[in-house]
């Protein structure tokens, strides 16, 4: 009688084929900024300004460049590895403000006159293609947590997946995060006032 | 098998869906649909390579051109903060030129 081999002689499943490591070439780069930078940029201009969300962009990019070697194998997953490029690049520019309080005083004071000056004029500028004085009262009373999700969950190049996979969580927990943030923006705009 | 890949895509769905709710609300609240870099008045350039250093450099003299040097930002810190021991020594370790 013959002996019967251990493992079935079946070909591995296509999936479980290690993938080829495509590479970050230059027209590969540059295809990944002009799909991603203009999200990495929403990503960071809630939080700082545009001038630093420029810089954002430019310091995240200078590093996927620098560090292309380890891009994930697969370039599905290279938006999620940029964002969470940028967003070190974010958190280390919002601890800098933080220990430059008088930059960020006039900052901020630079940001009230130009609210004051749309107030006065009775339009805001930009206001189709830019967000609202009431939103961005909003978005002022959320927490650097909340805004991060925020901001993360609108950003396109982005999967639900992905966008766990930024904040090293699990999606479940992220879909529920933004769920719970959902609940907590409509809350904060039936109390514009803002007694927190 | 085939079973599970239709429960996978499901949760998929239900995950984007809870995406796409939190934007809906979003932009009912005010928040801009999709704000690009133009209407925040600034573009972004895709970055000519050759380049990391170059982009770095670019980056570099853009900010060097809009916002006083570290030293200055450090020297109104102490001003402000009226902490004359630290502004004589700063001064000092500044014009030895460290």
């Amino acid at each position: 009688m013959a002996e019967q081999p251990l493992l079935p002689s079946v070909a591995a499943p296509v999936a479980l084929r290690p993938h080829r490591r495509e590479a970050c070439d230059e027209a590969a780069f540059q295809r990944l900024y002009a799909s991603v930078g203009p999200d990495v940029f929403l990503f960071a201009v809630r939080r700082l300004s545009p001038d630093q969300a420029k810089d954002v962009v430019n310091d995240t990019f200078e590093v996927v460049w620098r560090k292309r070697a380890q891009l994930p194998a697969c370039s599905t997953e290279w938006p999620a590895w940029v964002v969470g490029v940028a967003r070190n690049k974010i958190r280390q520019e919002l601890s800098r403000q933080r220990r430059r309080p008088v930059a960020s005083a006039l900052d901020a004071l630079h940001v009230l006159r130009r609210e004051d000056l749309e107030r006065a004029s009775g339009q805001e500028v930009a206001e189709s293609v830019v967000d609202s004085l009431a939103s961005r009262d909003i978005y002022r009373r959320l927490s650097d947590d909340e805004r991060e999700l925020f901001d993360l969950a609108h950003l396109q190049c982005l999967s639900p997946q992905d966008g766990a996979r930024v904040l090293g969580i699990s999606v479940t927990a992220y879909t529920s995060r933004v769920s719970r943030l959902r609940m907590r923006i409509v809350s904060l705009s039936e109390d514009p006032v803002g007694s927190d | 098998m085939s079973g599970d890949d239709d429960r996978g895509d499901r949760d998929d769905r239900g995950d984007q869906d809870e995406i796409d709710e939190l934007r809906k609300t979003a932009i009912e609240l005010g928040f801009a649909e999709r704000p690009t870099p133009e209407s925040w008045g600034v573009s972004i350039d895709p970055p000519s390579l050759g380049s990391a250093d170059d982009a770095r450099e670019r980056s570099q003299r853009e900010r060097s051109q809009r916002e006083p040097s570290a030293r200055w930002q450090r020297l109104r810190v102490l001003v402000s903060r009226g902490r004359r021991g630290c502004l004589a020594a700063w001064t000092t370790r500044w014009t030895r030129g460290r």
